[in-house]
């Protein structure tokens, strides 16, 4: 189609300075720039051999692209090559390009040359000229290709400028004489605007215009004048106009000026027609006498009407008449020409049954054969058929009106059909607790409620009614429904109290592990049970001394330090144990104290000093040391530490307390503590941000 | 006479539009340029809607529809399948169909009374496309393509079908369809024609590239023009020729 010949697309191209510029300044930017004479002489060739070797495919890139860029006229069709022929001359446009294409062998072989003469360079100095040289001589050929580059460079600016003339498109081309009226046909008859001027060679070129006929576009070419004058003495207006002629399968519409204002007689006009004949011989042919308005065709001479109705008549060509100015036979012509260029069209491809063998499906509709009784009409609403319009804006109109596209949009919900339209923008989840809302609609779902919503109100009044029933009844027994009511409230509420209050024994047993004597007695007794006190106490003293870590350590206590003032303790059963261990501690802790100073014989109570002394001392003293000693361990004792028992060694029950208490805290809480490893940042931003040297990735 | 019609930039309308007699499902794209072609057309005798289907613009790909009916992918979310249903008119019956070939629109062509499927489309399909649809249902190929959604645009006033089709099987389908049927192409060219190609019984939108010989072979097909002769009356049809071969 007509994109096959768009010679817009044709890049610009440059002068040949502009070329070298170009090249240059590209082998500069995408070449390495850095080079020093100490390099190894290998990196330094490299260095130079690339620079060439780049400059060289440049160059070529540049000059092939303006080689493949031109239309090559053994390629293309026998209308476009004749007619750039004529317009740029064949010769020339060929030489240029060959020209071209010459210089990008060339420059491809000076490359070479020197990037095998740089192998041999010596130093960087030597490989430099070298290079110079290399790029210096491919400037020159692209100097030298200026004439060339300017002269191609008018070539596609006029070329750009050819009307598109489809080929093969259905055309019809007007031609005759100067000043006939081929412009103004073209005018009336196409969309095309042409310069109309009363004189001569107004059209210089050929104009293209289109008109619509018959469902088709026609393409018009409106061509240059010619004059009747043998072929090689024809310029190049003419040359135009006969190449079009000669090479388009078109419908020619030769125009005769029977008015003869144009400035030729009928005759010349003729011996034109008979001139010109051979180059549309077997195309489509109207004669058409235009300036009707100025002279009748009737009002001619009857030699002149004979000459032209046998041309028309030895040629197969339709006469007809127009005129330009009153517009009468203009849509005649225009028929007319495209009637029989089609029918022209036609038979010719006609001629490859193939061809329409494959089209028969495409020319008619099929009609369907009856294969049952049922109608199937046509679903056509009254509105469309009563033929109403759509009145008020369109939403595209309101967009452009709100912002335009991306700032207006009309909601999905804007469409809904809905029973309310209160309801088209409700919101609601399209989850809900984590389940998805449509899985549960049911068509339904308005029936199915109203009925769960009847049973319920069936039940509530079953119920209520029942109760009435129950009300007024009486149990066989006599016992009122109220009655029995009140009774099972009052066992319900004992129920709860016996529950709240083993809940708070729960809690509390653990305390009350060690109830007073005293508190058993007077429970016994309030319950009326007769109790032997004696016996009572000597069983709590019995449990107190067996098996009891606590009763053992406090023997071995008491025999080391071999006091009576235990024994008292354990006769005092009922007063507060604690209190009763606290004082005897503090007791011993002065005594530790005393003894420990006699022992040194000064003020100090360092473990130390005792330690020293202790070889000099007596039995005796030696006896009383071990208790201290014991005492000053304790305390000495560090904290969170587990002591371990040991078997003759006394440990006062409130470390034993203690340390349970530790030892069950570390079981239960495996707590994070010092002993993990811990980082507390794992990026700290001082050591990741700003400039770093070398080893200091991990301190800044 | 059909409209020229373009969505963003693409002229392959029938991805993007469904129309039925009775509605037309328009993707919403960027602008509303698109949609307001349809809404001008057709918006005082139709609903014409926003839809998306499976989360897609190509909507027209997607479904299958008529007057009864329309027929979705198991893809279509539960929010466009209300969505959907609200917007269209109580009596047209909307079914989410399970069904391999996902792309309804491309193995399903119908009009009002009969449905051409695909020969490979599941037995359950074919029986939930004559209850929603209301049409009878043929498995067959069009042009030995078994994409017959693509390949045919149907209404009940006539059908475009792939240009490749012979004279033969046209005449077939078109007993089987009982509506005139042609071969043709839209879009400059393109033989996929229910992409560029969306019709029903009063109106007709081509993509942007449909020539002025295409658009009048969809107006003479699909009984368009009230009046003046049809393109293929024996007046025009040297154009026709012309401009086919």
């Amino acid at each position: 189609m007509s994109a096959a010949y768009n010679f817009k697309q044709i890049q610009k191209i440059p002068d040949a300075n502009e070329l070298i510029d170009i090249t240059l300044s590209k082998t500069q930017r995408k070449t390495p720039t850095e080079i020093h004479a100490n390099f190894k002489i290998s990196r330094i060739r490299k260095f130079y051999m690339r620079k060439i070797k780049y400059m060289q495919e440049a160059v070529n890139e540049k000059l092939t692209g303006i080689v493949d860029g031109f239309p090559k006229l053994n390629d293309i069709h026998p209308f476009y090559a004749d007619l750039m022929n004529i317009l740029y001359d064949k010769d020339h446009y060929k030489l240029a390009l060959g020209h071209v294409n010459k210089a990008k062998s060339i420059v491809d072989n000076v490359a070479n040359d020197y990037v095998r003469l740089l192998k041999y360079a010596d130093s960087l100095y030597r490989a430099k000229q070298l290079k110079r040289a290399a790029l210096g001589r491919q400037c020159t050929l692209m100097k030298k290709l200026k004439s060339s580059l300017s002269y191609l460079e008018e070539v596609r600016k006029h070329l750009a400028r050819l009307p598109q003339i489809d080929p093969n498109q259905r055309t019809l081309i007007v031609t005759g004489y100067p000043n006939v009226g081929k412009s103004s046909f073209m005018n009336n008859v196409t969309d095309a605007n042409v310069d109309v001027q009363p004189y001569a060679f107004t059209t210089q070129s050929l104009y293209v215009g289109h008109t619509d006929y018959k469902y088709a576009r026609w393409q018009v070419i409106d061509t240059p004048g010619i004059l009747d004058h043998p072929l090689d003495e024809r310029n190049t207006i003419e040359m135009q106009s006969i190449t079009a002629l000669a090479h388009l399968n078109a419908c020619i519409l030769y125009f005769i000026d029977i008015s003869e204002t144009c400035g030729y007689t009928i005759e010349q006009q003729i011996s034109l027609f008979k001139n010109i004949k051979p180059l549309f011989q077997s195309k489509p042919l109207v004669i058409v006498l235009t300036k009707i308005d100025l002279v009748k065709y009737g009002e001619l001479d009857k030699q002149t009407k004979d000459m032209i109705e046998k041309l028309a008549k030895e040629h197969n060509a339709y006469l007809i008449q127009m005129s330009n100015q009153s517009g009468d036979g203009i849509s005649d012509v225009k028929q007319k020409a495209c009637d029989i260029l089609l029918d022209y069209r036609l038979t010719q491809k006609a001629k490859d049954p193939k061809k329409t063998e494959a089209l028969m499906n495409r020319l008619h509709i099929t009609q369907p054969k009856k294969r049952d009784n049922i109608d199937r009409p046509a679903i056509i609403p009254d509105t469309v058929k009563q033929g109403l319009k759509k009145t008020g804006p369109t939403i595209k109109d309101l967009q452009e009106e709100f912002g335009g596209a991306g700032n207006f949009y009309i909601p999905v919900e804007e469409h809904y059909q809905l029973e309310d339209e209160e309801w088209k923008f409700d919101r609601w989840p399209e989850f809900y607790l984590g389940k998805n809302v449509m899985d549960y609609y049911d068509p339904d779902i308005e029936e199915k409620l109203q009925k769960l919503e009847e049973e319920e109100d069936k039940l509530l009044k079953m119920e209520s009614n029942e109760n009435d029933l129950m009300e007024d009844e009486e149990n066989s027994d006599g016992i009122t429904y109220d009655d029995l009511k009140k009774a099972l409230k009052e066992v319900r509420g004992k129920k709860a109290i016996f529950k709240l209050n083993h809940k708070l024994k729960k809690n509390l047993r653990a305390r009350s592990k060690n109830k007073k004597l005293s508190d058993l007695e007077e429970h016994l007794e309030k319950k009326g049970i007769q109790v032997n006190k004696e016996s009572l106490r000597q069983r709590v003293k019995q449990r107190k001394s067996i098996g009891d870590l606590e009763g053992n350590q406090d023997k071995l206590f008491n025999k080391a330090l071999d006091s009576d003032g235990s024994e008292d303790d354990m006769m005092d059963v009922d007063d507060d144990k604690r209190v009763g261990r606290k004082r005897k501690r503090s007791m011993s802790m002065s005594d530790d104290y005393d003894e420990v100073d006699q022992v040194s014989g000064r003020g100090k109570s360092t473990k130390q000093s005792s330690g020293k002394k202790m070889r000099s001392l007596t039995p005796a003293q030696l006896k009383i040391t071990a208790s201290s000693k014991v005492r000053s361990m304790s305390k000495a004792r560090r904290e969170g530490s587990v002591p371990q028992p040991h078997p003759t060694r006394v440990v006062p029950e409130e470390q034993i307390r203690l340390a349970k208490k530790i030892n069950k805290r570390f079981k239960h809480t495996l707590n994070i503590n010092e002993a993990d490893r811990h980082i507390p940042i794992k990026k700290p931003k001082h050591l990741y941000t700003g400039k770093r040297s070398n080893g200091k990735t991990d301190r800044r | 006479m059909a409209s020229r019609v373009q969505f963003e930039n693409s002229n392959e309308i029938g991805c993007f539009a469904k129309l039925t007699n009775t509605y037309c499902l328009v993707s919403s794209g960027g602008s509303e340029n698109f949609y307001s072609v349809f809404e001008s057309e057709l918006g005082v005798h139709i609903p014409v809607v926003h839809a998306s289907l499976a989360g897609t613009k190509i909507v027209g790909r997607m479904c299958a529809g008529n007057k009864n009916g329309l027929i979705v992918p198991m893809s279509t979310t539960d929010g466009e399948l209300m969505a959907i249903r609200n917007m269209l008119p109580e009596s047209v019956k909307i079914q989410r169909v399970e069904e391999r070939l996902s792309a309804l629109g491309n193995v399903i062509s119908c009009n009002d009374y009969v449905a051409l499927v695909h020969p490979e489309i599941d037995k359950n399909t074919e029986e939930i496309i004559a209850d929603v649809l209301g049409v009878e249902v043929y498995r067959t190929t069009i042009a030995g393509n078994a994409l017959v959604g693509s390949y045919s645009v149907l209404t009940n006033r006539g059908g475009l079908v792939h240009p490749m089709c012979s004279v033969a099987e046209i005449d077939e389908l078109s007993t089987l369809l009982q509506i005139p049927l042609c071969a043709g192409t839209v879009n400059r060219g393109s033989d996929v024609v229910a992409s560029g190609l969306v019709a029903n019984d009063w109106s007709a939108f081509c993509g942007l590239d449909t020539t002025a010989t295409e658009l009048s072979v969809v107006d003479a097909v699909f009984k368009l023009t009230t009046a003046g002769k049809s393109i293929f009356s024996a007046e025009y049809k040297g154009t026709l020729i012309d401009q086919l071969s």
